[in-house]
């Protein structure tokens, strides 16, 4: 494993009587995406608050770059950590553009360099800086405010990223585009991301692994597909029980059912079929499938067609 | 149209007057605005950050604003006595609770999730105040000043009463004298401050949030400079050193020819500075030295509890102020065994008499009921008031609102209850002569007690050649009244009690000592020699 970016160790916080984070340690790496998933009250969003001092934990030490974060101002700590929400919270009196150069100029950037930056991260988001640089929040969306939320949090190109329900208040399509942006975004494959979230296949889409945290204990830390195939618990069974096939199809990748798939068969005609990575997943490949209205697809080293039926049937075997 | 022309002449004659007052009221409207401003910006501030406390402080301030503000006033003048000091405090109380419950409401109205998004990003405590809490709540804490302003420019209208200048001069003299165009020409005036300072503001609070500093510089330039307009010619005044004598008079003195006017004409008074004050302070004013010559009532009980003295009217220049009882005449043709029973107090109430009974009430703090059944049973004239029948018809007897009028209309309520088999009904709540005199005309009330002079000069108002001819004798003024009265509105005067409540000149029996000073001609010949 990498040099972790954060590092928490027995992190405790309570309410009143009520624990809500239980002696919790883990460490997260530097570019990884840590996805905390848990049903309401599991104390995740707790959690991240603790992480850039919004909450103040009762025990336990975090530290991020090496640094323990109390020893830290709380706002100098915040100004070099991204902060997302989900009701956005942009500031209605300021500009789009000012909104995203809020951090740089709290920081005191030279003006030039943050108007290019904000410029640089309207456009990749989709929201041309020239059109929407000078409207105000009420003006745009709720997807677009939420996009200009995300590009206010890179703005300083902070290390870190906290998001909490960034896409929640969001309606499926928008939040489906949102998120796609989110993924597409290189920026944030170079963070180090800690995203909350109670959407399941949310945490799969985008997790390199996922907490799952239930009365405030980590119930199971893994990549996505470990906590679906080999659940730690009944608890993390039983979270998963509802979308278990969805999610299957989204982490079995074709790499797996490939051992299942006929060995004999006609070699694909190249014109009629879409050849596919065995890194993709059963869902991205019914998904082209669906979409392309080809007949058949093939595998990147592998010369016979695949039809649906074949490719659903292996899947099946593979799951035993 | 005539009343429109009649203002315009009135605004054109005493253009300096008007000015004067205009800047004067611009300048505790504004002073009183910008220190609660400095005030209740921080206490709506404070209670943003300590929620427990606020149900305690509005609702402290939600009481300030129900009292009246001349009770307001009239409280303030013991700690502050009276001018400008008393006038901006009691507007400054009025100016809390908007601009307190504003700031409260426009900090809280700031969404939470903007406030955690500032944080979160690493605004400190006091850049989430300065750039996101005060610019997000600033049109409301503005409209919340805006309110404190149409409040502030109406309530100062009452400075005139503590002789703090002001638009109300003009109200209270009008409203003292039953001349509308008087009215008008403060009232007007003062509603249009109202406006232009709603606009300014108005205009101010849409330069938009995002411009907090424009709108914080704005009202801390302006308000100072238009408050600076009451103590500018102050300062300048005050270099010719203090005056030798200072006088404060009530609103119906200044304005009425035969007063004031007529006393700087017949003695030279002219010299004399003065300002205008409620009748209810002016006493108070010259028993603390805040000043040295008042007007009062030749009767008032506190001429003997104060230790003034009535500077002699050697000239006879004040007009008589007999009392008698004015009644609308429907009311003897229906009760004729009335006219008797009112005629008993005909003549038996000396000007010493009068005074003593008034000393009981307004110094002694007597009942004025106890203290005229006292005064009837000496005389022998209480008698025990006589079973009432039911559908007895009802006497509505009125008075205006001090203690010599409360007397005398307990005296009448025993004198009919105990002689006749009529009931009796009380109005004391009839601020003036104006409003008892309406009062008595619509039939909303049977009797009053009033004066000769007050219904010469204030009711009948005649020409100056008429007035010359009465000559100010007791006897000539009273058959004109009466005969005018009759002649006029129908109404009736019965025959007078006997003491004469004039106006008059008073001064603190001591400094008047140190000048020399027993008449009104004394008076002039000092303030001249001066």
């Amino acid at each position: 494993m990498p040099t972790p970016v954060i590092r928490v160790s027995h992190l405790t916080k309570r309410f009143g009587a009520q624990v809500v984070v239980d002696d919790l340690s883990f460490e997260v790496a530097a570019g990884e995406t840590l996805v905390l998933l848990g049903p309401s009250g599991c104390g995740k969003t707790t959690l991240l608050k603790t992480l850039n001092r919004l909450i103040e934990p009762d025990g336990g030490t975090i530290e991020i770059n090496g640094r323990d974060v109390r020893q830290q101002k709380p706002e100098e700590l915040r100004r070099g950590i991204g902060y997302v929400i989900q009701q956005v919270g942009l500031l209605p009196h300021l500009t789009v553009a000012q909104n995203v150069g809020v951090v740089p100029s709290l920081l005191g950037r030279p003006q030039v360099e943050t108007a290019a930056r904000t410029t640089a991260l309207l456009d990749r988001l989709h929201l041309p800086a020239e059109r929407f640089g000078p409207m105000l929040p009420a003006e745009l969306s709720g997807g677009q405010q939420q996009r200009v939320g995300l590009a206010r949090a890179l703005a300083a190109d902070p290390p870190v990223i906290l998001l909490d329900e960034p896409f929640g208040a969001l309606d499926p399509i928008t939040r489906a585009a949102v998120r796609h942006d989110f993924r597409e975004l290189d920026e944030l494959r170079r963070k180090t991301v800690v995203l909350v979230t109670h959407d399941v296949t949310e945490a799969f889409e985008l997790a390199d692994r996922i907490m799952l945290l239930n009365n405030g204990k980590i119930q199971q830390l893994g990549p996505p597909r470990e906590l679906l195939l080999r659940p730690a618990s009944d608890f993390v069974r039983s979270f998963f029980q509802a979308e278990q096939l969805a999610l299957q199809l989204r982490s079995i990748t074709l790499a797996e059912v490939q051992p299942y798939l006929p060995q004999s068969g006609q070699p694909a005609a190249t014109a009629d079929a879409i050849i596919i990575p065995f890194t993709a997943s059963v869902h991205e490949a019914l998904g082209l499938l669906d979409a392309s209205a080809a007949p058949a697809l093939r595998l990147t080293d592998r010369p016979q067609a695949i039809t649906r039926g074949q490719l659903l049937a292996a899947f099946g075997q593979a799951l035993g | 149209m005539h009343l429109l022309s009649d203002l315009f002449t009135f605004w054109h004659e005493q253009a300096g007057k008007l000015g004067h007052q205009t800047l004067q009221h611009v300048a505790l409207t504004a002073a009183a605005l910008l220190l609660g401003v400095a005030v209740g910006g921080p206490i709506g501030l404070w209670l943003t950050r300590q929620p427990r406390w606020q149900s305690t402080v509005l609702g402290a301030a939600g009481v300030l604003q129900t009292v009246p503000s001349i009770a307001l006033l009239g409280f303030l003048i013991p700690f502050m006595g009276i001018g400008a000091k008393p006038a901006i405090v009691a507007l400054l109380l009025y100016s809390l609770l908007p601009i307190i419950r504003n700031t409260v409401a426009g900090i809280q109205g700031v969404p939470p999730a903007v406030v955690e998004a500032a944080r979160g990003l690493g605004f400190t405590d006091g850049q989430i105040f300065r750039q996101v809490e005060l610019p997000l709540a600033l049109p409301v804490i503005m409209a919340g000043i805006r309110t404190a302003t149409v409040i502030n420019v109406g309530v100062a209208t009452l400075a005139a009463y503590v002789a703090a200048g002001g638009l109300g001069e003009f109200i209270f003299e009008g409203i003292s004298l039953n001349n509308p165009v008087m009215i008008l020409a403060g009232a007007i005036p003062s509603a249009a401050l109202a406006l232009a300072f709603d606009a300014g503001l108005g205009a101010l609070a849409a330069l938009s949030a995002r411009r907090l500093r424009a709108v914080g510089l704005g009202l801390l330039v302006a308000l100072p400079l238009l408050a600076a307009g009451y103590w500018g010619p102050q300062l300048i005044g005050a270099q010719g050193g203090r005056p030798a004598l200072q006088a404060a008079f009530s609103p119906e003195f200044v304005g009425r020819a035969d007063c004031l006017p007529g006393l700087s004409r017949i003695y030279g008074l002219g010299k004399l500075p003065h300002g205008v004050l409620a009748p209810a302070l002016v006493y108070e004013a010259l028993r603390d030295g805040r000043v040295d010559v008042i007007d009062g009532y030749s009767t008032d009980g506190r001429i003997r509890a104060y230790g003034l003295r009535v500077l002699r009217d050697d000239r006879h220049a004040l007009p008589p102020y007999y009392c008698a009882p004015v009644l609308r005449p429907e009311l003897l043709r229906a009760h004729p065994e009335l006219g008797p029973v009112l005629d008993q107090l005909s003549g038996q109430l000396s000007d010493s008499a009068m005074t003593n009974l008034n000393y009981q009430v307004d110094n002694l703090h007597k009942d004025p009921k106890a203290v005229a059944l006292g005064w009837l049973r000496r005389r022998g004239l209480l008698k025990a008031p006589r079973p009432l029948l039911p559908g007895a018809p009802e006497v509505r007897l009125g008075s205006k609102i001090f203690a010599e009028q409360y007397i005398l209309l307990e005296m009448y309520a025993a004198l009919i209850r105990g002689n006749t088999d009529l009931g009796v009904a009380t109005k004391t709540g009839l601020g003036g002569t104006t409003i008892c005199f309406e009062a008595l005309r619509g039939g909303q009330i049977d009797m009053y007690p009033e004066y000769t002079g007050t219904g010469l000069q204030v009711l009948l108002q005649p020409s100056a050649a008429v007035l010359d001819s009465l000559g100010g004798r007791p006897e000539a003024v009273f058959q004109y009244v009466q005969a005018e009265f009759g002649r006029r509105y129908g109404l009736a005067w019965r025959a007078p009690l006997g003491f004469n409540n004039a106006y008059c000149l008073l001064m603190r029996q001591q400094q008047a000592s140190e000048l020399n000073i027993t008449s009104i001609s004394d008076l002039g010949r000092y303030l001249r020699a001066r």
